[in-house]
């Protein structure tokens, strides 16, 4: 994917949220986005996902220019978003949860799409939970059903907004081992906090404070990196 | 066990109750069921009984009804509609359901050519019942997370299948056993309609005691017709809670 920001603001009243100038990203198939909380991480990735809308500037993706966008329809049938968490309906079975889009969104038969949806299932390990409702499902489980049910459409964009962050360790592993399985279904972006599973996701990072990009590079950088404040914030979370 | 345990709790609960009553009809001469007066007037007692049933059921439709109104203008983009919502709640709910019979039927109803009591009690006890059920509904709409809603946006899904699989469901679930409670509250609120002259229970039973000026007779029946609603209605609301909470 292709990412070119320009003078892009987003303001909450008089605070400034993302303020970037300029930005060049090329050829990138997964992007992580870092750095400390509240500094405007989910919010680009918000924006990205026409959830929130940037103040003024411009933001491409793959050439469609994403601020001021008013149809979203068509731009959306491509993009898949996985939260922190409430991802799923809780009244809705598994399968329903995966196919309620396919079937209303994307007019597919509802055998047809039942069956995509199994073979979805089948293939993150989860088939078995199929008629199961949200608080019958682990929070892993239920992660990794959001993350098929964002993929699921044929999504060539997968955003994930701290996909873990509300998981206790051993189910945050199942959900980043299902991460690095599907990775090749699409482009990523990630917003994380769990740097050493960006390290070994992503191949590209941008480190945000203050709604500023700070540094931006290949992930390896972000681990050798001198400038002090980036250098001390990855020094923090990986308990160097 | 715990079906021996709950029968004999309830024995218990039945037996304080009966001993209340018996200690009460004892300290109090003048207290007397006359069964006489019962079985000569009980077609009377009936119809006034049957008449509350239908008039409760009635104000339950229009009330519901008026309350997905209410319930629309709090959710609608214009503010006009919200703050219409909140002045009409407002007002309805911080005056008591007796003033506002008396109040808006002798005036509001019959400025609107409503003079028939029947349709005028019902309008009014329905108005003043859907903001409670309004009210209900909002809260429930309010519980569904706003993260759904922005699923809902980014699965692009129809608003009439995000309404009908999603929002619709999941509020009543959440709002069924309250609406029971609530619709309890309507049945007892419809004898305050005997105010102005509406024919149901309350209204009948008071023909009963001028024709018989046997007050406590007339206000026992009356007392025990409203507990034959409002208990089931309790057991009722109480089963769903379990129902909807499985």
């Amino acid at each position: 994917m292709d990412i070119i920001i320009n003078n892009f603001i987003k303001s909450f009243g008089k605070e400034k949220a993302l303020n970037i100038q300029q930005l060049n990203l090329e050829n990138i198939r997964t992007l992580a986005i870092v750095g400390p909380s509240g500094g405007g991480k989910s919010t680009l990735l918000k924006i990205i996902g026409t959830i929130e809308q940037a103040d003024s500037g411009s933001l491409k993706l793959n050439n469609k220019e994403i601020v001021g966008l008013s149809e979203y329809k068509d731009y959306l049938k491509g993009v898949g978003y996985v939260f922190q968490h409430d991802n799923l309906f809780p009244n809705l079975t598994v399968m329903e949860n995966i196919t309620i889009h396919l079937i209303h969104t994307y007019k597919m038969a509802k055998i047809e799409a039942y069956t995509l949806a199994e073979k979805w299932l089948l293939k993150v390990g989860i088939l078995e939970h199929k008629d199961k409702k949200l608080h019958q499902l682990s929070g892993g489980q239920a992660q990794r059903v959001a993350i098929v049910r964002a993929l699921i459409s044929g999504a060539h964009l997968l955003l994930l907004d701290e996909p873990t962050s509300a998981l206790d360790p051993e189910l945050a592993y199942e959900v980043m081992k299902t991460l690095i399985e599907l990775k090749q279904e699409a482009d990523i972006i990630i917003v994380t906090h769990e740097l050493n599973f960006a390290r070994k996701f992503a191949d590209y990072y941008i480190f945000i404070e203050q709604g500023h990009v700070l540094s931006h590079g290949p992930i390896e950088q972000l681990f050798s990196c001198t400038d002090t404040r980036i250098s001390t914030f990855v020094e923090k979370i990986t308990f160097k | 066990m715990d079906r021996w345990k709950q029968a004999r709790d309830i024995l218990i609960v039945v037996n304080i109750f009966v001993l209340l009553l018996a200690f009460v009809v004892s300290q109090n001469r003048d207290f007397y069921i006359n069964l006489e007066a019962l079985a000569r007037y009980s077609d009377l007692i009936t119809e006034g009984y049957r008449r509350t049933i239908w008039l409760s059921l009635v104000a339950l439709v229009v009330s519901l009804t008026f309350s997905a109104v209410l319930f629309f203008m709090t959710i609608s983009k214009y503010d006009a509609l919200n703050y219409l919502y909140i002045a009409f709640t407002q007002i309805m709910l911080g005056v008591p359901l007796m003033v506002h019979i008396i109040v808006l039927y002798f005036f509001l109803t019959s400025a609107i050519g409503i003079r028939d009591p029947i349709i005028g009690g019902t309008l009014i006890l329905s108005l003043y019942m859907s903001c409670y059920f309004a009210k209900t509904f909002e809260g429930a709409y309010n519980d569904i997370s706003p993260q759904q809603f922005k699923m809902m946006h980014i699965l692009q899904l129809p608003k009439s299948v995000c309404i009908k699989k999603i929002i619709l469901p999941q509020m009543i679930k959440a709002t069924l056993p309250t609406l029971t409670t609530h619709f309890a509250l309507l049945v007892k609120s419809t004898a305050l309609l005997s105010l102005i002259s509406v024919p149901e229970f309350t209204q009948y039973i008071n023909l009963f005691n001028s024709r018989t000026l046997d007050f406590v007779t007339g206000y026992v029946i009356l007392a025990i017709g409203y507990l034959t609603i409002t208990i089931p209605l309790s057991f009722f609301a109480y089963w769903l809670n379990r129902k909807v909470g499985d």
